[in-house]
């Protein structure tokens, strides 16, 4: 080989390795990995302040933390002989051991307000350095972007629809419009046993397009509507759209696309967007939507551990559904329950970049009627799924997700008032600086992950405004709800079917909540 | 059952139809009433007809089993006319932006959206480094400190004076373990630069062991500054190093000595200790301009200077004064005999006690004044721990520092009552 030779080989060559460096340069997404790692600055300022006592206290539950994580991790991947050892309960143990050691070594005075302190402080960190990584590591890499290509499966799109008059010929349409082969689509709207013209509205449809079905029946509830539309779905895969959403034109292509990529997959998720984003409330939710999905969701989606496959567009496969036995009447959120039945008959359960629109309460007091129906569920699917908690065999679920699912369930809406209780106390002690100054730090934390979470999904950077309201206010209106549910779920309460009003149903039905679920009625 | 349909099925075409009665079991299964006949196929369990409820009745294809979803074609109307909302999408995020804001070309847009992150990323920051100090500065930031009011019938302080380099280090660490021990607050009383010829910068070693104690036993340990050179300058009641100096000097010596303390300790405090326990007007100005709190000089002082004030702690010239009331070593006789120069005699045990006990009785402020420099005996160690644990025998006694005391009084965290006193506990961060 000549000089001249080698010399162009080696100018190729690090031309070559200059061209994957550049691409790669180009594949980053800088402003996600700006806004990722801004946060340093607000947590290396609470490290600073910090007294010495907290700062080891923190990082010996970080540490601990770790381990866990990574032996997880080594146990589900790698080594599942040893899945029993060092679980979710051996972590609680641990939690408790670690509480005791800490006020040994007298880093923490015991009080509750020092143990509910500390629990923030440590959750805080824990959220945003592992779960926002993940989720900012998982967007990064594009893990959820399933490209959907041809074949597509064929599809039976189940609408559950009681009183859905004016919404569900909307929803229907918007369907018959999404992009997707039309052999390959059939619609079957159910009507539960409508007391209005939701029948007629739908059977017009069914009348103009042969792939458009409808049944009806004695009203049951959303669960025994889906169970008997189930019985007229020839299609492979199942998708259930809720009568009050519109899915996007791509949407049904997007959400299909992750059963093909994985046979293990057996539930897909969609991402849930508010339409009537024209007041207070309904862009608090937005963004509360926005931070759930992106940050926390995209964090679960890298196990396959999706814990909710929303109501308003999901995708099952059908052989998944039909061994699980399809929804069960025993709580008020059959979309979180069925995806625990999925998750617990050893499926993934995975995110898609599928969009569906929806309605999102307009007021106070829709939004309460709302929420109290799904917070009073998840408490009792919680309960009901509670073997997963005890039982390792589960995996990630039992190690990661349940853990973190019921610290937020169970002590974050009763550590919020702790907090609160503090704060007056503080403000009527004179010191009211402070406070603001904790506030405003907290807020600046909570911001940079919601810009996050809206950078990544491309969603309005307007919603920022509001995040203030995740820490006061919104916030603990949630936490309230949430108490009051798990009190009434414990206790017990006559549990029916609450709803929100409809905007867009200028006549009222006769009564706000629909006539549903004997479950609890026992 | 089987007679000709009216709409063949869409699957194979045929005309033969039954029907079928679909119904829901308890557990929530839904099939047709055939299939739950043999006991339902979810729960396992019979499926008797109470625990049935019926949904429908279907037409079911005998041919191919498809079930027919709708068969009422003559009962429907037009389609109804439908309207989508306006729905928001990734694209149109800059909406909200004045038209003329918006860059035409797609480079210019992403330069555009780019910027808006770098707005949020630096307004997110500026939120938090901006209230960071506050939360630091007030150092009552959620949970920080829980703080509640706590009894007791007396005060008592002890003030260790002397601390300089080289001298007797080890007696230093002694007598300060002995307070560690019985977990009793104690100021140190440090002098700059002794006979202006030791400063402070000359031992980093002693500032660095300091600097441990302020770390390892925060609120424990109060670095306060005693005088300047130690030297007697005047015979201002019998001895004084600032009284009866002029104005400048005493600022200039007090300046020169905060300067030497700043750099060796991490936290100086705001009481200053003048030696020999004697002090003048002067001095008291010259403190108050340099944001000192409180002078700490000896009572038999103060009770003449001042005309005898109606209690221990007083204020005066702007400043809280909290004079010595007992001194551990018994200076009289030191002066009287002729004994070894080296070691002061301190005062028998019970004088010690008898001294505490009185002013316990009354609810009284005690001060104690001791010089580490004499403990140099197992015997002397014995009877400082001896005295503490005398005191807390006798009853409930707030042991704090020179420091804490005058400001717990000053911001209302320490109060007298009517039958002792009372303070916000814990006093150390409470005063901070």
């Amino acid at each position: 080989m000549s000089v001249g030779e080698s010399v162009s080989v080696t100018v190729s060559v690090a031309v070559g390795i200059w061209q994957t460096v550049w691409r790669g340069v180009w594949a980053v997404k800088w402003r996600s990995v700006a806004l990722f790692l801004s946060a340093l600055v607000p947590f290396g300022l609470l490290v600073d302040i910090m007294p010495a006592g907290t700062r080891y206290a923190v990082g010996l539950l970080g540490g601990l933390l770790a381990i866990y994580l990574g032996w997880s991790y080594y146990v589900v991947e790698r080594a599942p002989q040893y899945g029993g050892l060092f679980g979710a309960r051996a972590l609680a143990v641990g939690v408790v051991g670690y509480v005791v050691v800490i006020i040994a070594l007298g880093w923490l005075v015991p009080s509750p307000i020092a143990l509910v302190h500390l629990g923030a402080v440590v959750l805080i960190f824990i959220y945003y350095w592992f779960i926002a990584f993940i989720a900012f590591f998982h967007d990064q890499i594009g893990r959820s972007k399933y490209e959907p290509e041809p074949p597509y499966p064929s599809l039976t799109v189940l609408i559950p629809a009681y009183n859905e008059e004016g919404y569900v010929g909307r929803t229907i349409q918007a369907l018959l419009d999404a992009d997707y082969p039309t052999d390959s689509v059939e619609i079957v709207a159910i009507d539960d046993g409508s007391t209005d013209e939701t029948f007629a509205e739908a059977s017009a449809y069914a009348a103009a397009f042969e792939r458009v079905s409808v049944v009806t029946k004695a009203n049951g509830g959303k669960y025994s509507a889906l169970n008997y539309g189930l019985l007229f779905a020839d299609g492979d895969v199942i998708i259930t759209v809720d009568a009050d959403s519109i899915v996007d034109r791509d949407a049904l292509k997007y959400i299909v696309a992750p059963f093909d990529a994985d046979e293990t997959i057996g539930a897909v998720a969609s991402n849930v967007t508010i339409w009537n984003r024209n007041s207070l409330v309904t862009r608090c939710q937005q963004l509360e939507y926005t931070i759930g999905v992106n940050i926390y969701r995209r964090a679960l989606d890298y196990f396959g551990i999706v814990m909710v496959v929303p109501g308003c567009l999901g995708a099952y496969r059908r052989e998944v559904l039909t061994e699980v036995f399809a929804y069960d009447p025993d709580t008020l959120t059959e979309d979180f329950d069925v995806t625990m039945k999925v998750l617990r008959a050893g499926y993934r359960v995975s995110v898609s970049d599928a969009r569906v629109y929806t309605e999102a309460p307009a007021t106070w007091s829709d939004l309460y009627h709302q929420r109290l129906r799904w917070y009073r569920g998840n408490y009792m699917t919680i309960l009901k799924h509670w073997p997963i908690v005890t039982d390792p065999s589960y995996g990630y679920l039992n190690r990661i997700a349940l853990p973190f699912r019921l610290v937020e369930m169970f002590f974050l809406p009763f550590a919020s008032f702790v907090v609160l209780a503090y704060i007056g106390w503080l403000v009527l002690a004179g010191h009211l600086l402070t406070v603001l100054a904790v506030f405003v730090f907290f807020t600046s934390i909570v911001f940079l992950i919601a810009a996050l979470g809206i950078q990544i999904e491309g969603e309005d950077w307007r919603l920022l405004v509001y995040a203030p309201l995740l820490v006061v206010g919104y916030k603990q209106y949630h936490d309230a709800l949430n108490v009051k549910c798990l009190i009434d779920v414990l206790t017990d309460h006559d549990l029916v079917w609450t709803s929100a009003k409809r905007v867009e149903q200028t006549q009222p039905t006769e009564s706000e909540t629909a006539p549903v679920s004997d479950a609890t009625s026992d | 059952m089987t007679e000709p349909h009216p709409v063949p099925c869409p699957h194979c075409g045929s005309q033969s139809f039954v029907d079928e009665r679909i119904v829901e079991h308890e557990c929530g299964h839904v099939a047709s009433l055939e299939a739950v006949s043999d006991g339902c196929e979810k729960c396992g369990r019979s499926a008797v007809d109470e625990e049935l409820s019926p949904l429908q009745t279907i037409d079911r294809c005998l041919d191919c089993g498809h079930r027919l979803a709708w068969a009422e074609a003559e009962s429907t109307g037009p389609l109804p006319s439908v309207t989508f909302p306006t729905l928001p999408t990734p694209e149109d995020n800059l909406n909200w932006v004045p038209a003329r804001f918006v860059p035409e070309s797609r480079r210019a847009r992403q330069f555009f959206s780019t910027a808006l992150v770098v707005m949020v990323l630096v307004a997110g920051i500026a939120g938090a480094v901006s209230v960071t100090p506050m939360i630091d500065g007030e150092s009552v930031g959620p949970g920080e400190v829980d703080t509640s009011w706590e009894e007791y019938d007396s005060i008592v302080v002890f003030r260790n004076d002397d601390i300089q380099p080289w001298y007797n280090q080890e007696e230093l660490r002694a007598v300060n373990q002995v307070f560690l021990d019985e977990a009793v607050p104690v100021t140190l009383g440090i002098i700059p630069d002794t006979a202006g010829e030791t400063p402070l910068s000359d031992d980093p070693e002693l500032c660095s062991y300091l600097r441990s104690l302020e770390a390892d036993a925060p609120g424990q340990f109060e670095m306060a500054l005693h005088g300047y050179t130690h030297e007697q300058e005047t015979d201002f009641y019998d001895g004084s190093e600032f009284g009866d100096l002029s104005r400048e000097e005493q600022r200039e010596r007090l300046a020169d000595g905060e300067a030497l303390l700043a750099d060796c300790v991490e936290s100086p405090s705001s009481t200053f200790i003048p030696p020999m326990n004697t002090y003048d007007a002067t001095t008291v100005e010259a403190l108050d301009e340099a944001n000192y709190t409180t002078v700490s000089g000896g009572q038999w002082f103060t009770d003449q200077y001042y005309d005898s004030p109606n209690s221990t702690v007083f204020e005066a010239g702007g400043l809280t004064h909290v004079p010595e009331t007992q001194a551990f070593e018994d200076w009289s006789a030191y002066g009287e005999s002729d004994a070894d120069e080296e070691d002061v005699p301190f005062h028998d045990f019970e004088t010690l006690t008898d001294s505490f006990d009185d002013a316990h009785a009354e609810g009284d402020i005690h001060v104690v004044m001791l010089h580490y420099q004499y403990f140099t005996t197992e015997e002397r160690l014995d009877q400082l721990e001896s005295l503490i644990q005398h005191m807390n025998d006798e009853g409930d006694v707030a042991f704090v520092t020179v420091e804490q005391l005058s400001v717990g009084l000053e911001t209302g965290a320490i109060e007298e009552t009517d039958d002792g006193w009372r303070v916000l506990e814990p006093i150390a961060e409470v005063t901070r």
